[in-house]
């Protein structure tokens, strides 16, 4: 048993309590501080959310569930249309937002059909291929799609702000709603569902879940989660067109994937952040930057196979780091601890009576 | 095709039997190869029931086939009373039919604990969310700090299955990374976790030492005691003749030898069944009774 369990349990709550005031002061930061940026800065943090966004979709999906479906660009871009198109029709953009990701929901749920028949390389193939007949009908959409040439996003405004601080906040908001609901769902019963199906899908399906119906639901959240990430990105950057969805796209968001750390809830964030942060700061080396950035990509990937967000975990269990890392962390509490082994701090002398008769004759007490 | 009359209801009370599982002509075949050949075979309520056979006999294919992974070629399987053939096999799971797997499917990523609670909230449905509540994580805030472990009625029952099973402390270590003889008592437990009326044991006792296995043994029978029927496919003779009240024998597909321990042991057809296959493995090997 893992150390933190023995700590006491005032400890413990005391951890969780610091856990949510960071958070929220995170928030308010992140509310307060972008009014003061300049506008490329605000630019690029919107970005990163709506990255986090997108990729939290794909994690859910891939992360999570362990489906390796890769229509994740098509379905971002089906937002980003679907709300412009609504737009452009008179709504308002909040009701086509939620609009967009519900339809895209539906369209990119669709995806679970290969999925209930194939699993694996078979369900890359054939969810790209759906993704790529998704960016054909953008080009071949005539007016209502703008075709190659793509569409001008009508772009929604907050009196009394600049258009990129009204994305900004919508932006922000989706953020928060999106990783608070994910949040629950990783820690409640859905989570440990999607890893079992994750794990061994046989053992799952005998032990009484309707593997199927998860499925379906898991790719159309993961779909609505992509499609609010493209409508907020059609936003930000006020034209669309269908390149932009193309299987670049799609490499992009499995850089952040793996980068920040799959099946970990915030590991997407982490991608994001270093998607972003390194596009900007190897602008500067010119025809280089493409390599520079493959470079790192290797570099993170073999220092830290399990992404960005498996660092304290990683830290913790190295032998050097780790022991001056957990002289610092035992003063201060270990806010990660509670994503490893969430839900399950049970004391261990915490065992109660068998239900199955008599403790004293289990299997392996009957050894010691 | 098995005989019309072997597909009929049979309700023939000879004997003070009760099977909750009748298997009635099963036939699978994979390409030309036959797995299994007309097996049929019942478990009674409450009893412990051996399937043993050679590498290859068929019994993982059978078990498949009561738990709906194998859509046999022909045959029905009966469970309390229903004809199975049209229901898939998470309901078959509901109904009451757990199992554990050879090679083990445990849930690696997740602890043994939550393993264990997979199995006991797939029986919760959606419209009982107050049920379901008692699993937040909260909820064990909310019961006081003495009572932290048993505050949430769902922890608690996974806890105490897990105690059952011997691992008593063991709750929050993650499944994959515990050792063979553990992580096949955390499937049993997850098993059990279902309220099962059948369970399926495919090879529990592979991967456990001398007492584990003992243990393993007066565990299934107070299962058995509790009513619970047990169909329990096992290499180990020594446990198979101890704990069984009944035993199949299953050879190339086909059920040779039905009977008590000693019956069996004694059937000249057995014997040389498992002369032939590995003189090691002869049923009449490990017995001490
Ligand atoms: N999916 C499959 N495809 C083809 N053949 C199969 C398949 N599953 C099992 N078989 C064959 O069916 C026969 C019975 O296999 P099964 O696994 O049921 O035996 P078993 O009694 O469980 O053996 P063991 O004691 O080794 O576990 C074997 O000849 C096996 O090769
Ligand atoms: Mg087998």
């Amino acid at each position: 048993m893992p150390p933190h369990d023995l700590l006491p349990d005032g400890n413990r709550r005391g951890r969780r309590w610091a856990k949510l005031a960071s958070l929220i002061v995170l928030i308010t930061l992140l509310a307060v501080v972008p009014p003061a940026m300049n506008s490329y800065d605000q630019y690029l943090i919107t970005l990163t959310l709506v990255y986090a966004i997108t990729t939290l979709g794909l994690n859910v999906l891939i992360g999570w569930t362990g489906q390796l479906s890769l229509a994740h660009a098509g379905v971002f871009g089906l937002g980003a249309y679907l709300s412009t198109i609504l737009i452009q029709h008179g709504w308002g953009f909040v009701p086509s937002l939620l609009v967009a990701g519900l339809g895209s929901a539906i369209v990119g749920g669709l995806v679970v059909f290969p999925a209930l028949r194939f699993s694996g390389f078979t369900l890359a193939v054939a969810s790209l291929a759906f993704a790529s007949v998704i960016v054909q009908l953008f080009d071949n959409g005539g007016s209502v799609t703008g075709g190659g040439g793509g569409l001008a996003v009508p772009v929604f405004q907050f009196s009394g702000l600049s258009q990129t601080m009204s994305t900004y906040y919508v932006t922000l908001i989706s953020t928060v709603l999106c990783f608070v609901v994910a949040h629950r769902m990783r820690h409640l019963r859905f989570g440990r569902v999607a890893f079992s199906i994750r794990d061994t899908e046989i053992a799952a399906v005998v032990s009484g879940i309707r593997v199927v119906r998860y499925k379906v639901f898991v790719f159309a959240f993961a779909a609505f989660l992509g499609a609010i990430g493209g409508a907020l990105y059609a936003q930000l950057e006020t034209f669309i067109f269908p390149v932009m969805f193309s299987t670049n796209t799609l490499v992009l968001m499995l850089v952040m994937l793996f980068l920040g750390g799959a099946s970990s809830l915030y590991g997407p964030i982490f991608g994001a952040i270093f998607a972003v942060v390194m596009v900007e700061l190897l602008q500067s080396f010119g025809s280089y930057q493409d390599l520079l950035y493959g470079l790192l990509l290797m570099l993170v990937i073999g220092v830290l196979p399990g992404g960005m967000a498996s660092l304290p975990e990683r830290l913790r269990t190295s032998h050097l780091l780790g022991r001056a890392v957990r002289g610092v962390a035992s003063r201060f509490g270990r806010g990660r601890q509670d994503e490893a082994t969430a839900a399950s701090p049970v004391p261990p002398t915490a065992t109660g009576s068998s239900l199955v008769d008599d403790p004293g004759d289990g299997v392996e007490s009957g050894v010691a | 095709m098995p005989p019309a009359d072997a597909l009929a209801p049979e309700r023939t009370g000879g004997g003070g039997s009760d099977p909750v599982l009748e298997v009635r002509g099963v036939t699978v075949h994979f390409g030309g190869v036959s797995a299994l050949t007309d097996v049929t075979l019942s478990v009674d309520r409450g009893s412990v029931t051996g399937l043993i056979g050679p590498n290859g006999a068929g019994k993982t294919t059978l078990f498949n086939v009561i738990s709906g992974l194998q859509v046999p070629n022909s045959g029905v399987v009966v469970f309390e009373g229903r004809d199975l053939a049209r229901v898939r096999p998470h309901r078959r799971a509901r109904l009451g039919i757990a199992r554990t797997f050879q090679r083990l499917e445990l849930f690696g990523s997740l602890t043994a604990e939550d393993n264990v609670r997979v199995g006991l909230e797939s029986s919760i449905r959606w419209w009982q969310w107050h049920r379901l509540r008692a699993s937040f994580p909260w909820a064990r805030d909310e019961a006081g700090d003495g009572a932290r472990a048993t505050g949430s009625r769902v922890v608690g029952l996974a806890d105490r299955l897990l105690a059952g099973v011997g691992l008593a402390g063991h709750e929050s270590e993650q499944s994959s990374a515990m050792p063979t003889g553990s992580a096949r008592m955390v499937e049993l437990a997850r098993a059990l976790a279902m309220q099962p009326k059948l369970v399926l044991l495919d090879e529990p006792g592979s991967g456990l030492d001398e007492h584990e296995s003992e243990a393993l043994g007066s565990l299934l029978q107070r299962l058995a005691a509790d009513g619970m029927a047990v169909l329990l496919v096992e290499h180990d003779m020594e446990l198979v003749m101890r704990v069984c009240d009944r035993v199949h024998v299953l050879d190339f597909g086909h059920i040779i030898a039905s009977g008590t321990p000693d019956e069996v042991r004694a059937d000249p057809r057995v014997q040389k069944a498992y002369l032939g296959a590995s003189a090691g493995s002869a049923p009449a090997a490990g017995g001490d009774v």
